[in-house]
């Protein structure tokens, strides 16, 4: 019982691959169309994966910072996928813009979003204190490995920010199902992870 | 383990640490869970687990009525896990649609404030937008707000404490499902009786599916129950730790083409040792049922 999309550029969610490749060709030749186009696109989602982290002021002024990243970087850089490259600088921006704010100013839900991460990390990670540059690499392994579902599921959850109450209704069940999947998914990410002996 | 790093990154916890490591995951991976077909997908195929199985049983079935399909298929309880995090379980069943116009009195407020909910909603709002909800203290004034008259008020010996009606629309109008929610709350038992109407102009005979979930470790058992006037139901019984309150047993019944769904939980906590839990479900049951 979800509501029906419109079918309107603001609110595109799938990836559209010609449009974000003339996208690309117009930032690369300096076009400002680009950007507006860009943010016609995907400012609604970006700003909802800084929202997940920020305030709204300051997930707003996120989403200006990655518009003006984009503008910067493309060119040199051409990505294979433009919402998920955006979306990583975004990201970034918001978690370093985080470190300003302190423990109890922070969301409940970026902090809740921590404390299940921490259920992910293997004890010898827990010990040395520091990521390696391979865990990325290992995690996406961890990802494939799983049934598609439950992949997606992961990376909206840790990745986008998305809240156990908008997963439910995204993957038709309800929160408490939902909360035992990824119950589920984290004992998995550490048995994972501690198997391939990670360092942290 | 929420624990500061003590390096100089005292803003930064193990788990803020790992979620910004996340930043460098392939972006094949993330591309691939931006939201559209592919999530929509897998919310479609879960509804089929049961009704996939259960609509080829009644296209052999229906030719001959289709009271016949709901009375062979029954209710069946399926695809039960449990561990330390949380335990539950599906219930298949047949239901039967109920038209759009069995619903009248504020049926048009609900909608338009449905229609409402919908087009101001945003995608990191918390609520859900199709869905309108209000409590009221009695069966009869519930059902009078949307002037039901194919529902029987259920007879119990106590009055609830609230019955909670909730309504499930769509931005364009037309609803798709309305329930109704009694809650009789005691210093032993907490006791539940839900009824669910699936709403289409088809009126229709169709599977139907639900689920049931506990929080921690708890076992399951399941027996089918007959009431007097010959409704067939199903029992489930929970037993579960005293510290998420989870024992507790649940009866499961279609009548009218409407699941019904009545829950005994015993306050573990008051020291209600919770034995008379599923002789209060089949009580109720019997009450609901009727003759």
């Amino acid at each position: 019982m979800q509501k029906k999309r419109k079918n309107d550029a603001a609110n595109r969610t799938h990836p559209c691959p010609e449009q974000d490749t003339q996208i690309i060709g117009k930032l690369w030749a300096r076009e400002e169309d680009g950007l507006k186009l860009f943010a016609e696109y995907y400012k609604n989602q970006l700003l909802a994966i800084a929202r997940s982290i920020l305030s709204w002021e300051e997930a707003a002024e996120c989403v200006n910072d990655t518009l003006f990243a984009i503008w910067n970087n493309i060119p040199p850089n051409r990505p294979d996928f433009l919402f998920a490259y955006a979306a990583a600088i975004c990201r970034n921006i918001a978690y370093d813009r985080l470190r300003f704010e302190n423990a109890k100013k922070r969301k409940a839900e970026v902090v809740s979003l921590s404390e299940e991460m921490e259920e992910c990390i293997p004890s010898h990670m827990a010990q040395s204190g520091e990521i390696s540059g391979e865990f990325a690499q290992i995690l996406a392994d961890f990802l494939r490995g799983l049934p598609k579902e439950k992949r997606l599921i992961f990376v909206r959850r840790y990745w986008y920010g998305d809240s156990v109450e908008m997963l439910s209704k995204q993957f038709g069940c309800g929160e408490s199902r939902m909360k035992s999947i990824l119950f589920r998914l984290r004992k998995q990410c550490r048995a994972y992870l501690e198997k391939e002996g990670v360092a942290i | 383990m929420n624990k500061e790093k003590q390096d100089g990154k005292k803003w930064e916890t193990d788990g803020i640490a790992f979620l910004k490591k996340l930043n460098n995951l392939d972006a094949s991976l993330v591309a691939e869970a931006q939201q559209g077909d592919s999530i929509l997908h897998f919310r479609k195929r879960r509804r089929l687990k049961f009704v996939a199985a259960a609509a080829l049983l009644m296209i052999c079935l229906t030719a001959g009525g289709g009271i016949v399909a709901a009375s062979v298929l029954g209710i069946q309880i399926f695809d039960i896990q449990s561990d330390e995090g949380t335990s539950s379980y599906d219930v298949g069943f047949v239901t039967r649609y109920r038209r759009q116009d069995a619903f009248r009195g504020h049926i048009d407020e609900v909608k338009d404030t449905i229609r409402k909910q919908c087009e101001e909603y945003k995608l990191w709002y918390s609520s859900i937008p199709n869905i309108w909800y209000r409590e009221f203290d009695d069966w009869e004034s519930a059902l009078a707000y949307l002037e039901i008259d194919f529902l029987e008020v259920p007879i119990t010996s106590r009055p609830p404490t609230s019955v909670e009606l909730s309504v499930i629309g769509t931005e364009e109008g037309p609803l798709q499902g309305v329930q109704f929610y009694g809650s009789y709350l005691s210093e032993r038992y907490n006791v539940y009786v839900s009824v669910n109407i699936y709403v289409d102009d088809s009126e229709q005979e169709i599977p139907a599916q639900t689920f049931a979930v506990t929080k921690g470790e708890a076992s399951y058992t399941s027996e089918t129950y007959t009431t007097a006037g010959g409704i067939p139901c199903m029992l489930v019984d929970a037993e579960g730790s005293e510290e998420y309150g989870s024992t507790a047993a649940t009866g499961y019944m279609v009548k009218d083409g409407m699941m019904y769904q009545v829950s005994a939980l015993p306050q573990l906590r008051n020291g209600e040792p919770g034995e008379n839990r599923m002789e209060i479900v089949k009580e109720l049951l019997e009450e609901i049922a009727g003759k």
